[in-house]
């Protein structure tokens, strides 16, 4: 037992328990900075949300719950996959992480991917607020259809609605923070991947074992909060006002 | 899963002999991590069902009842996917409070905004969307609303010799 790999143990720590219980801390101190960050985010969503109900409601209604959906299960399994990884590097089977963290990059991606696509989408239907920031402070209360739509693709059936209801203000705010809050998270997902081929990497050269697997476990932490942040951000920006 | 196994405990007790290298970590069984997801699967169909409740019958908890689906799965992926529940009394303090410090943000905050237009004092710039809940009458009437979006564009220019003075009150408030 006592034989174990002898840089496993950085010498500033007094034993192996201590060492994981630090990173562990040191991570976590992270990401309550994180907690802070993305919390400063919907902090501000729920003021705008408070004072604009109607308008996050319509704006809500005009994504897609089933692509958020199919992207919430998709974060969930990457989650479930992560948690293996991090058990299989506690039984020192590194092949079994490399197995597991290969399956987490593929459903990162196709989540990324997933959310490209509905940008695109909701670009090309004129909703994305540098589309719309001429529009004034309140964009349903200028009667002229020319300001809507006004992207490269040209009007979408969701930019007539909104012009043909005047009731829809605001839109552009819930839509900044959509492009905002999704954006920064699909980058920390992104982020998250690159953390990942650093632990395949280690992997490979078997450097996992019962005694030191900190990296998967806190690089698997890291995964879960960015898990957490979507949670919150999947009924709150997708099922407000749902359509089936 | 409502009881904490002796040996998902922390291992290293006070009396035991120093040893760097004796290192027993909580192992948390695949089970567990399964029905874990199984529930946070069930948990977000049932936010997809609660989402398409009629509004006009359940209004404002609506957004309770999301909300607070959302917070039991961030406390089950917490609790078990990132082993604070297994974690020592440190990290646990840690975590509890980052998120302590963020509830103070948001109750501090809507003390202000969802408060504004209680009282008729200092209720905002005259189109505050909350001005339209006061039904009070303004002591000093503002400028009407469809002067505003001229001044934005530039207050010097006004062709009028009462456009700078109107700007002026529009921007610093009553």
């Amino acid at each position: 037992m006592s034989a174990s790999h002898p840089t496993i143990l950085a010498h500033q720590f007094d034993d192996l328990h201590q060492q994981k219980e630090s990173v562990t801390l040191g991570m976590w101190a992270f990401l309550v900075t994180e907690v802070m960050f993305f919390g400063g985010a919907f902090l501000g969503y729920a003021v705008y949300r408070f004072y604009y109900p109607e308008a996050f409601a319509y704006g809500s209604s005009l994504e897609s719950w089933r692509i958020g959906a199919f992207n919430t299960v998709v974060l969930l399994i990457s989650s479930l996959t992560v948690a293996l990884a991090v058990h299989e590097a506690q039984g020192g089977n590194n092949g079994g992480v490399i197995r597991y963290l290969v399956i987490t990059i593929a459903l990162a991606l196709l989540f990324v991917g997933v959310k490209g696509y509905e940008y695109n989408h909701i670009i090309e239907a004129g909703h994305a607020p540098w589309q719309r920031f001429t529009e004034g402070y309140y964009a349903g209360d200028n009667p002229s259809p020319s300001a809507h739509g006004a992207g490269p693709h040209g009007t979408g059936p969701h930019a007539q609605g909104a012009n043909g209801q005047g009731a829809h203000k605001a839109t552009t705010i819930f839509f900044s923070f959509y492009f905002a809050m999704t954006s920064i998270h699909a980058l920390h997902m992104l982020i998250g991947v690159g953390l990942f081929i650093w632990l395949i990497k280690l992997a490979r050269r078997n450097r996992f074992s019962p005694k030191y697997y900190n990296p998967v476990e806190v690089v698997g932490l890291y995964w879960h909060f960015v898990d957490i942040v979507w949670i919150f951000i999947y009924p709150l920006f997708y099922l407000i006002d749902p359509k089936w | 899963m409502t009881h904490a196994s002796p040996t998902l405990s922390n291992p290293r007790r006070p009396g035991a002999p120093p040893d760097p290298h004796a290192f027993v970590e909580p192992h948390v069984p695949v089970r567990t991590y399964l029905m874990i997801f199984a529930a946070l699967m069930i948990l977000m169909l049932l936010t997809v069902a609660a989402a398409f409740l009629p509004h006009q019958a359940i209004g404002n908890w609506s957004i309770i009842i999301a909300l607070g689906i959302a917070t039991i799965k961030a406390v089950l992926v917490i609790l078990y996917f990132m082993h604070v529940k297994y974690a020592s009394p440190l990290v646990k303090i840690v975590v509890i409070s980052g998120f302590v410090w963020f509830f103070i943000a948001l109750g501090l905050t809507f003390t202000d905004y969802l408060t504004r237009g209680w009282l008729p004092v200092s209720a905002g710039w005259p189109e505050h969307p909350l001005r339209a809940n006061v039904a009070l009458p303004d002591p000093v009437p503002g400028p009407p609303l469809a002067e505003l979006p001229d001044k934005s564009g530039g207050a010097g220019h006004g062709t009028e010799g009462g456009g700078t003075e109107g700007g002026a009150k529009g921007a610093g408030g009553r």
